[in-house]
């Protein structure tokens, strides 16, 4: 097990800097995933990891050893690609020892090794196969195993699900999970798919245009978004955000306006505002509730411009006032509603996040 | 500023009645086809489009491979197929009446069979070096981040020249007064007869047919080096693969298919040398060093004192068979290679 620090980390193409400092602790052992939106940066950091993108500055070590200058195979990793990256002449049994043989090993200790892998993730019935006459699932865990054998330091898993359909995700999902579980080896994971990091990971790195918005457990994100960035990308449907101004602060909460939500108070101490300061509310679409407000609760009214029913849940999307944003509310089971009708909307201001209008941040002391 | 705006609309509009001079015209053809497919249906209209090309070929291809088919059982120097009498397999005879096929010598025709010799070792080694030097120069211009493609340009001008061109320069370049002589005289106070001597004339051509040729090889190389997914070389060197394992392992095997292509494709180009190498060695000197199978073919039919259509044509479909094997080869090797 291998604990990774990365120190002011930053990568340049020419003139043009993509990574811009970036300080992450991997402990040893634990599951991280680098999430973000395309071109955030994260697959560039995952192969800064692998030694196959250098390092333009900074200093990465793996436990006390610097590697900055190390290649892939010094290092001791192993990585799955989002192509699975087999060797498409190769048969399975050869694709999983061929970087065994790089390493001189003994025939009889390669052979365990495979055999040892391809029994855990069930493809020991493919041996003798080509990838081209393998599943994208089966592909995969090809993929998979062909980084088990190494017994790497490092796990590194570069959008692995992304090529597959979604019932496959979610078993592959499944099976990562329990791999981690079994081998106990460091992995980092890149994702875009937020899903994929909220269960699968124990820590999550979100990455915006090269720079580190926030890391924290996967509920510490969803909770408590250190900014607006987090916000609108931790969650699925995406945080509703209205604008607001400061009334007024005192003992009981911040006294809120909003041209979408009326008027009420925010039941926290320490926000960091004055009154007459613009703000961001923030609610999650499942921190609403259809129906009029009642006492202790505050609302507003929606016109219904969406319904999307799941059979489990609904997500009715609707205009409130002027706003160009849709406001989601998440209903439980199945619902019904006309397009064009009018819904009032209704929440617990306790669940409200606040965010300076000014620089996004979070008003209610997230954690960076 | 207003340009752009008044342009854009005018191109739109011309676009639009291109578009519907098109429409016009499909709609008289649509008749007849429509016509025609009602009194053929609909499983035979497809031969009717690929007829019109059908007919060419057969003009153009076909019935000079028939004819050349039918002369080869003929004999006589009269041109005209009906003049001419049926020998059966008189010619074939001829051609293949040897002592030792190993010894032109011994055979009947000494000159087909020392053409023949020729034409094998001049295959052999044009399609080894050709291939060695494309794979080479593919190699490393698929490791060149800047300038990629001026070298690939310079490599692939000379196949844009005629062969006829080819050997004229060379023959300049090599000739006893030419420029290498010249530098050879002047630093080196000696002079080679390049092209009277047999084994430098010999490699001078295959060293301009590697030269001609390798530009075009090289860039179907290329093309198979720049079709390897690169995740896969990442994959290699993750798993500590050493360099020389990478193109062994590799590198190689996917390009198997492209150098499966190049070398049949060589093959039969070798086998049919002729033009730059009879230009090079003035008409395949010194003696018959430089004669190979086609010229002998061209001689032996065209020839004002020879004539002998019958004895070409058998030559050129030995020939012919020969190639048939060779690209009968490559299509079970390329299905036994696939990937």
């Amino acid at each position: 097990m291998t604990a990774i620090s990365m120190k002011d980390l930053r990568k340049s193409y020419g003139s043009l800097e993509v990574i811009h400092g970036i300080d992450i602790d991997v402990g040893s052992g634990e599951f991280v995933a680098l999430v973000g939106p395309s071109g955030c940066g994260k697959s560039t950091l995952l192969r800064m990891i692998s030694g196959l993108e250098p390092i333009s500055a900074g200093q990465m070590n793996f436990d006390d050893q610097r590697v900055n200058d190390l290649s892939p195979a010094q290092r001791q990793i192993a990585m799955v690609f989002q192509s699975y990256a087999l060797y498409p002449h190769m048969s399975v049994r050869k694709n999983l020892s061929f970087g065994l043989e790089n390493l001189r090993m003994d025939r009889a200790e390669i052979n365990r090794r495979v055999d040892a892998a391809a029994k855990m993730l069930a493809i020991d019935g493919y041996l003798d196969r080509r990838p081209k006459a393998l599943s994208g699932g089966q592909r995969q865990r090809v993929a998979i195993g062909r980084a088990i054998v190494r017994q790497p330091r490092v796990f590194l898993f570069d959008e692995p699900l992304s090529n597959l359909d979604a019932k496959l995700r979610v078993q592959t999902r499944s099976e990562i999970t329990k791999l981690h579980k079994q081998l106990k080896t460091t992995m980092i994971y890149v994702t875009h798919d937020q899903v994929e990091a909220m269960t699968m990971a124990q820590k999550i790195v979100v990455l915006n245009k090269g720079k580190v918005e926030q890391i924290g457990r996967p509920l510490d994100l969803f909770e408590r978004p250190a900014n607006l960035f987090v916000a609108g990308f931790i969650g699925s449907p995406r945080m509703n955000l209205y604008p607001g101004k400061v009334v007024s602060t005192g003992s009981e909460g911040v006294t809120l306006d909003s041209a979408q939500l009326g008027r009420f108070v925010v039941p926290a101490a320490g926000i960091d505002v004055q009154s007459g300061n613009d703000v961001t509310i923030g609610l999650r679409p499942s921190h609403l509730r259809l129906g009029s407000a009642e006492a202790g609760s505050s609302g507003g009214a929606m016109t219904v411009e969406q319904v999307e029913s799941m059979g489990h849940e609904t997500f009715v999307y609707g205009r409130t006032g002027q706003s160009d944003e849709l406001t989601i509310v998440h209903v439980p089971g199945h619902f019904e509603a006309e397009t064009g009708s009018s819904l009032a909307f209704t929440f617990d201001p306790a669940f409200a996040h606040l965010f300076s209008s000014v620089d996004g941040r979070s008003l209610k002391g997230a954690r960076i | 500023m207003t340009a752009p705006a008044s342009v854009a609309p005018a191109i739109v509009a011309r676009g639009e009645r291109i578009g519907d001079g098109l429409d016009a015209v499909m709609r008289v053809v649509e008749v007849p086809m429509a016509a025609l497919q009602r009194l053929l249906g609909a499983a035979r209209m497809p031969y009717v489009f690929i007829l019109p090309n059908m007919l060419l070929f057969t003009v153009f291809v076909f019935v000079p491979v028939g004819l050349a088919i039918a002369y080869a059982f003929t004999g006589g120097t009269n041109l005209l197929i009906w003049d001419r009498p049926f020998v059966g397999l008189e010619n074939f005879r001829a051609l293949l009446d040897c002592g030792s096929y190993l010894e032109p010598s011994t055979c009947r025709y000494n000159l087909f069979w020392t053409a023949v010799h020729n034409t094998w070792w001049y295959t052999l080694l044009n399609t080894l070096g050709t291939l060695f030097f494309a794979l080479v120069t593919a190699l490393v211009l698929n490791r060149l981040t800047r300038g990629r493609g001026f070298f690939r340009a310079v490599f692939f001008y000379p196949v844009l020249l005629s062969p006829v061109v080819v050997g004229l320069i060379w023959q300049w370049f090599l000739a006893r007064e030419g420029l290498l002589n010249g530098f050879l005289t002047d630093w080196f106070d000696t002079r080679i007869i390049f092209l009277l001597e047999v084994g430098w004339s010999r490699a001078w051509v295959v060293y301009v047919s590697i030269w001609f040729h390798m530009g075009f090889f090289m860039l179907i190389i290329l093309a198979g080096l720049q079709a390897i997914p690169r995740d896969i070389y990442e994959a290699a060197e993750i798993d500590g693969t050493s360099q020389w394992r990478q193109f062994w392992c590799l590198t190689l095997p996917l390009l198997l298919p492209n150098l499966l292509v190049v070398t049949v494709l060589l093959l039969i180009r070798s086998v049919q040398v002729f033009d730059e190498a009879w230009v090079l060695t003035n008409g395949g000197g010194p003696g018959t060093a430089n004669t190979f199978i086609v010229q002998f073919i061209y001689q032996t039919a065209f020839s004002p004192d020879l004539r002998l259509y019958g004895l070409a044509s058998a030559a050129s479909v030995l020939m012919g068979i020969a190639l048939l094997v060779l690209t009968l080869s490559q299509l079970w090797l390329a299905k036994k290679a696939e990937v």
